[in-house]
């Protein structure tokens, strides 16, 4: 018998991730860069771009969460802002300070994942036999349901107005001063950063991990034929269940995040279907079932809207002659090119700008 | 050499009476047929006679409407054990649970105890009159009927759940039973010898509880439930022990209660997420099995083409990649459902070679021909189905002289002296 030929999978993960490691190592020494004060006003006050990169961080964690349950497990469900706002919603009740718990961050961080894992258990025990477009309404009622009870639940969450105010991340008064010196305001936001960051490649590692591993290819097999799998002694429920209450958990995460960086719950409609579908959008413009897709898709998406429009604002506003005109306004037209982009984009690359190879030839005979 | 096994052992595969109905139609009625152990049984029969329903039936994939599918005498329909009723009542009680709280009001019930006081003279004594007094709203009567009908509904729910889920698929493959299908269902996307490691998962996942790690990860799963129980009630005596509550760190209990509700929760997180890949153990283990896989495709014939993708293969190859993956199982019985179709007259006389094979390593196979010179070549006992009905079992030689099979294929007048 030959000897097994080397690990390529190995090989290609020690060649890969260089791209992944520039831009973490960039985006780690972003907030001590000058790169974007070339952006600044008329009065030169820079444009610095931290909290709206914490926002990208946060739904790039939501769309690696989306990825697991629909692109890894093929379980189309419309519902992750759901989960979204049931760890944010966690967040806010274990640390304000109208209620005894008073948690702080850290223990959040570890509540809110378990209610949405929780959540994501109860949901799935009963509905995952179901196939593909019904459990995409469950999934849709569900997000409902949850906005609905959320928005009700006057005493647990404040209504519409959300708890405040959730509590920033707690560290050593040393570790504050070393990140911004005396400035406290700051420190809290490279708190944020660094941590959302930080949660974001460890989520973005157990996920490739998780992707090369016994269980990766199990649920490719699960995806690619059900039937055969559970005739080969799999256990399509089972797999379906873990990867859909890990998939919320991490959802759970990124609600927590959110929470955190916005100091408060907010109202739970913005826990709605058009932040599920956001998710779903970034996830199926970057490449359904690849990391590297969630990732660029979430960056695109959010980052289009949350770093490159007010960029692009500031850069028309000092154009001698655009200036001032009211249509002059690169945030108002914003939406309408990106739908355009989108549609322009499944007609060029239906499976994602990141999709597996093999994805690709699949989506392009379809199409054909 | 089988009938004397067949006297002391039960049959390897048995099936009693089986009958399998849709709607009006019977695609099964009554099939009685014992497989021994290390035979080679053929199912032949006309298109349409229930051959592949009666596999379907057997490997879990249809409940047959009655009769039994038995494998080394157990019937494949596991019956209820203590842990399932259990687990029936457990869910009933949770949801009797969920059900008294909800129906009476969660809201007001949160502004009863955890508003109970102002947070910072916050007390667990206090919040726990609070909820009796709230509960105390409703009346008896009413929690019991709201707490009986959600224990009646959930535990049924969950009994549903386990009658769908105890013979499916999954459950007779562990039982040792492989199959390959008519039309190949190869997965698409893996490679040539992914496809066979699947196969083997089950093997992998016992493995992956091998080695420090690995213990650690499969006793955290068996915790998991009570340790975070334990947890909680630790946060919640922490809770009330340091009200108010202090400004800056956690005080000492909580914190020692979050860090075990952390491991807990992280080493489930890390068993549900089978990270055990990352241990030394779980690593051989998958180098093993990728030894094994690369053996039995050089076996089948497929040694050249591991890293292909498995589309990639001409149309007898996959065939052969088929049983490959089902003998990765390590089956002891292999049902092969036509798997000389489509093949040429070499690919067949390989395909014999191989099937004796499989028999000379202990498998017992049943199989599915048209191609009648593979079955009376290779077929200890030939089984003829026709309309869902067995019509005639016997040896090669016997059933081809049998007059009920020439009716069936030939029509009656074939059937005339």
């Amino acid at each position: 018998m030959a000897p097994p030929p080397p690990a390529t999978g190995a090989a290609t993960a020690m060649r890969r991730p260089s791209l992944e490691l520039g831009l973490l190592v960039l985006l780690l020494a972003y907030p001590w860069l000058p790169i974007f004060d070339l952006a600044a006003d008329a009065a030169g006050v820079p444009l610095r771009l931290e909290p709206r990169l914490v926002t990208v961080f946060i739904y790039a964690l939501l769309v690696l969460a989306l990825n697991l349950q629909v692109g890894q497990a093929g379980l189309l469900q419309l519902g992750i802002a759901a989960f979204f706002g049931i760890g944010a919603m966690t967040t806010g009740v274990l640390t304000v300070t109208k209620f005894p718990f008073q948690l702080g961050f850290w223990g959040a961080l570890l509540g809110a994942p378990a209610a949405a894992l929780l959540a994501g258990l109860l949901l799935g025990a009963p509905t995952l036999r179901l196939r593909g477009d019904y459990l995409a309404i469950v999934t849709l009622g569900f997000g409902e349901v949850v906005r609905t009870v959320l928005l009700n639940l006057e005493h647990i969450t404040d209504g519409p107005r959300g708890l405040n105010p959730v509590a920033e991340i707690w560290a050593p008064a040393g570790l504050r001063t070393w990140l911004a010196g005396d400035d406290g305001s700051r420190a809290s936001l490279l708190l944020t950063y660094h941590v959302a960051l930080g949660v974001l490649v460890a989520a973005f590692v157990v996920l490739r991990v998780l992707e090369r591993s016994r269980v990766g290819r199990a649920l490719s097999a699960l995806r690619d034929d059900e039937l055969a799998a559970a005739c080969m002694g799999l256990d399509p429920a089972r797999l379906k269940l873990q990867a859909f209450a890990g998939g919320a958990a991490l959802a759970g995460i990124a609600g927590c995040l959110y929470a955190t960086n916005l100091t408060t719950t907010a109202d739970p409609n913005n826990y709605d279907f058009n932040n599920a579908i956001m998710v779903l959008c970034c996830l199926i413009l970057g490449g359904l079932g690849t990391l590297r897709g969630a990732l660029l898709g979430a960056a695109l998406v959010i980052g289009f809207d949350n770093v490159l429009s007010p960029l692009l604002d500031r850069a028309l506003q000092q154009l001698p002659g655009v200036g001032g005109h009211p249509l002059a306004n690169f945030s108002a037209w914003r939406w309408m090119l990106f739908g355009l982009l989108l549609v322009v984009m499944m007609r060029v690359r239906p499976a994602g700008l990141f999709a597996p190879a093999t994805a690709r030839a699949a989506a392009g005979e379809a199409a054909r | 050499m089988t009938a004397a096994r067949t006297a002391a052992a039960p049959p390897r595969l048995e099936l009693r009476g089986l009958t399998l109905r849709f709607g009006g139609l019977k695609a099964l009625d009554g099939v009685d047929l014992q497989v021994a152990e290390g035979e080679i049984c053929a199912i032949i029969g006309p298109n349409g006679a229930g051959k592949t329903s009666l596999f379907n039936t057997i490997t879990g994939i249809y409940e047959p409407s009655a009769g039994a599918v038995l494998v080394d005498g157990d019937d494949v329909r596991q019956p209820a054990r203590q842990a399932d009723v259990a687990g029936w009542l457990g869910v009933g009680l949770f949801g009797a649970m969920a059900a008294i709280l909800v129906a009476s009001d969660v809201d007001a019930m949160w502004a009863a105890t955890v508003k109970s006081l102002p947070p910072d003279r916050w007390r667990l004594d206090v919040a726990l009159q609070g909820l009796g007094a709230h509960l105390a709203k409703r009346s008896l009567f009413d929690h019991a009927m709201t707490g009986a009908l959600a224990f009646v509904l959930c535990g049924l729910g969950a009994r549903a759940i386990w009658l769908r889920g105890r013979c499916t698929p999954q459950t007779v493959a562990l039982r040792g039973v492989a199959r390959t299908f008519q039309n190949i269902r190869l997965f698409s996307q893996l490679s040539v010898r992914d496809n066979v490691l699947v196969a083997m998962d089950r093997r992998l996942r016992g493995a992956a509880g091998i080695g420090a790690i690995g213990r650690l990860r499969v006793a955290a799963g068996d915790a998991a439930l009570p340790g975070v129980g334990v947890a909680l009630i630790a946060l919640l005596a922490g809770l009330q022990a340091t009200h108010p509550p202090a400004v800056g760190p956690a005080p000492l209990l909580a914190a020692v209660a979050l860090g075990a509700l952390a491991l807990v929760g992280i080493a489930w997180v890390l068993r549900i997420l089978g990270l055990g890949a990352l241990t030394a153990a779980a690593r051989d283990a998958e180098a093993e099995a990728r030894r094994e896989a690369d053996a039995l495709l050089a076996r089948v014939g497929l040694g050249e083409r591991a890293d292909d993708r498995a589309t990639a293969l001409p149309y007898g190859d996959q065939r052969r990649l088929e049983i490959a993956r089902a003998l990765a199982t390590r089956p002891k019985l292999l049902l092969l459902d036509e798997p000389a179709a489509g093949m040429n007259a070499s690919d067949i006389e390989r395909l014999k070679v191989l099937i004796a094979e499989i028999r000379a390593s202990g498998v017992t196979v049943l199989l599915i021909e048209h191609h009648m010179s593979l079955v009376m070549a290779i077929a200890d006992r030939v089984a003829v189905l026709v309309h869902g009905r067995g019509v005639a079992t016997g040896t090669p030689a016997e059933v081809r002289a049998d007059p009920a099979v020439i009716a069936a294929y030939l029509g009656d007048e074939g059937a005339q002296p």
